[in-house]
């Protein structure tokens, strides 16, 4: 723990935020037109008070093709990154994550079938998320079960079932693809993740619940806090643990759900950023889940800019970048949690 | 009276695993609950935590049934410690000994003066300041018990459960841990419930001793009438001597 009292917190928050505001400015001037922070400060100012700007050029650019995907990317790794938050705490296990748990999995497999059979279409424009949420709790509810055994839940058990639950959906979703020829495009962006299909229509739906998911799982902080002490402490402590846990899971699910339904499968990002957050702040979640929430967001934000512009002509899935950077960070992680110091 | 029990049963699916069970904790008393590993004694301890529901049978706390209570309101008044806590992440201590103050707050109200005089409290009975800001994970198996120990006391209960608290701890941190419990039962008026497996020790620091066998209760009272070899014999099956000291009954067993 780096930040120890309270006021450290308070000002690393603060220090956080500007950092967040900071990124998204320079991402926004990062691509194949280079803007300058100046101008995207300037148009952002124009957008947000109304006004016409100089250049219209730029200006839609900026607007309705930059700031959209990059809003996406944060709001994305904040989704990411709060739910990775909340399962490690309700499963007891730094290793848990949407993606290794193979809820995102679950997720991509809900939404490709809402694509791709038009009698599930029945929820219109919702259906894609709403899928999406009933295949990432139907997989989540699965791996606990076949992880937990008594009251624990061991790191190899959640890990095993985890792994073969999300191989087995992937299978599937490529079985699709195969009898889809046409849509297979558009499958192949969930599996590996993408910012494309960003829009404002897709921003305006998501925000709300990522808004709501904050203030939801806030309010639960003590009891995140007080779950770590094992189910029997939390139950003589006041906290009907199960029901509780139960919440947590179906909102954490929630929030996977609507992450996978904007963006497709991106690992590791709830992985990495709250371990990172707790050798920060520590494990108190009333300071950790909104540490993780922004700094998943400036995470993802910038493995989406290093992946639109590290090759000239071409866009590298967003998903292989978290991964290039995540898995050596998960492999020193599960060294660690084998000598006990995870 | 803080709890009662009458005619308790409960069972996992088909498998009883307490029949017919009651008996009574009194204010101010330490009862100590002994027999053989299964004879259902943790079940006991979850039933009376409300972490599972009886299937036959009341519970009164405080005069009144176990089930109307608010959780919250039944946690500022009893408060239970385990054998051995595995706690992930690093948590500080000091941050442990604070989740102790749950059921005294609010969703996001501050950290009261109150706390913050239970937390100390609970740090200087338990002698755990010195590692106050250090890791959880980075103690001994004796330091971590005087730990959750001192995270029950920031609780304020009126009743301290101890389930196995002194398993896995050497002779010395076993007395220091009980000797810290007699002081909050002489001291504070704290009731205290626990459930052990050394019986010299029980009846060394008990008031009562309720001995269970196979789902039930097969003798209470002051350790003298239920440490005798006939009962010894029935639940655990082994001959026993028996040597009065302070007027207080040690047993050796007789092979």
């Amino acid at each position: 723990m780096i930040l120890k009292t309270k006021t450290q917190k308070n000002l690393g928050l603060v220090a956080l935020i500007i950092g967040l505001f900071v990124l998204i400015v320079f991402a926004v001037g990062f691509g194949a037109v280079q803007i300058s922070w100046r101008e995207v400060v300037r148009i952002m100012m124009d957008g947000i008070f109304g006004r016409a700007s100089i250049d219209e050029h730029t200006r839609f650019i900026v607007l309705n093709l930059r700031i959209p995907r990059i809003l996406m990317a944060v709001m994305v790794g904040m989704l990411l990154s709060l739910v990775g938050t909340s399962y490690q705490a309700v499963f007891k296990n730094p290793m848990a994550d949407p993606y290794l748990l193979g809820t995102s999995s679950g997720a991509a497999l809900g939404a490709t079938l809402a694509l791709l059979i038009p009698q599930l279409q029945i929820f219109g424009y919702f259906g894609v998320t709403v899928f999406a949420f009933i295949g990432a709790i139907a997989t989540t509810l699965i791996v606990y079960f076949l992880a937990k055994s008594g009251n624990q839940i061991s790191t190899v058990s959640l890990l095993l079932s985890g792994i073969i639950m999300s191989s087995f959906l992937s299978a599937i979703i490529s079985l699709l693809m195969i009898f889809h020829h046409e849509e297979i495009a558009m499958i192949y962006n969930w599996t590996l993740g993408s910012f494309n299909g960003a829009s404002w229509s897709g921003l305006k739906l998501a925000a709300p619940i990522l808004g709501i998911g904050i203030f939801v799982m806030s309010f639960w902080a003590k009891e995140l806090n007080v779950l770590l002490l094992g189910d029997a402490q939390a139950y003589s402590l006041g906290i009907h643990a199960q029901k509780v846990k139960q919440k947590i899971l179906i909102l954490s699910s929630i929030l996977a759900a609507v992450a996978v339904s904007m963006s497709g499968i991106i690992g590791f990002v709830g992985l990495i950023v709250p371990h990172f957050f707790r050798m920060i702040v520590g494990p108190d979640h009333r300071y950790l889940l909104i540490y993780a929430t922004l700094g998943g967001g400036g995470f993802l934000l910038l493995c989406d800019t290093i992946a639109r512009s590290l090759l000239s002509n071409a866009e590298i899935p967003v998903g292989v970048v978290t991964a290039i950077l995540g898995a050596p960070f998960f492999m020193i992680l599960l060294y660690r949690t084998k000598q006990g110091k995870g | 009276m803080k709890y009662e029990v009458n005619e308790l049963a409960f069972s996992y699916g088909q498998k009883p695993v307490i029949s017919n069970l009651s008996f009574s904790l009194h204010e101010g008393e330490w009862l100590t609950i002994l027999g053989p590993n299964g004879c259902g004694k943790s079940t006991l301890i979850a039933v009376l935590l409300r972490i599972l529901d009886q299937n036959h049978g009341d519970i009164h706390f405080e005069g009144k049934l176990l089930e109307g209570w608010d959780r919250k309101a039944l946690a500022r008044r009893i408060a239970v410690v385990y054998q051995k806590n595995e706690i992930p992440f690093g948590f500080t201590v000091r941050e442990i000994i604070e989740m102790g103050r749950y059921p005294y707050q609010g969703r996001w109200n501050r950290w009261s003066e109150t706390d913050e005089k239970a937390v100390q409290n609970a740090l200087a009975l338990t002698q755990t300041e010195q590692f106050a800001e250090k890791s959880y994970r980075q103690l001994s198996g004796g330091e971590q018990q005087r730990v959750l120990i001192a995270r029950a006391i920031a609780q304020e209960p009126e009743v301290l459960i101890l389930d196995e608290p002194i398993a896995h701890l050497d002779l010395r941190f076993q007395y220091e841990v009980l000797r810290l419990c007699q002081k909050l039962q002489k001291e504070q008026g704290m009731t205290i419930l626990s459930v052990l497996h050394e019986i010299n020790l029980a009846a060394e620091f008990s008031d009562r001793l309720l001995l269970m066998n196979k789902g039930t209760a097969l003798a209470k009272g002051i350790p003298s009438d239920v440490v005798v070899p006939r009962l010894i014999k029935e639940a655990y099956g082994i001959n026993i001597e028996i040597v009065q000291k302070n007027g207080k009954p040690y047993l050796f067993p007789i092979f």
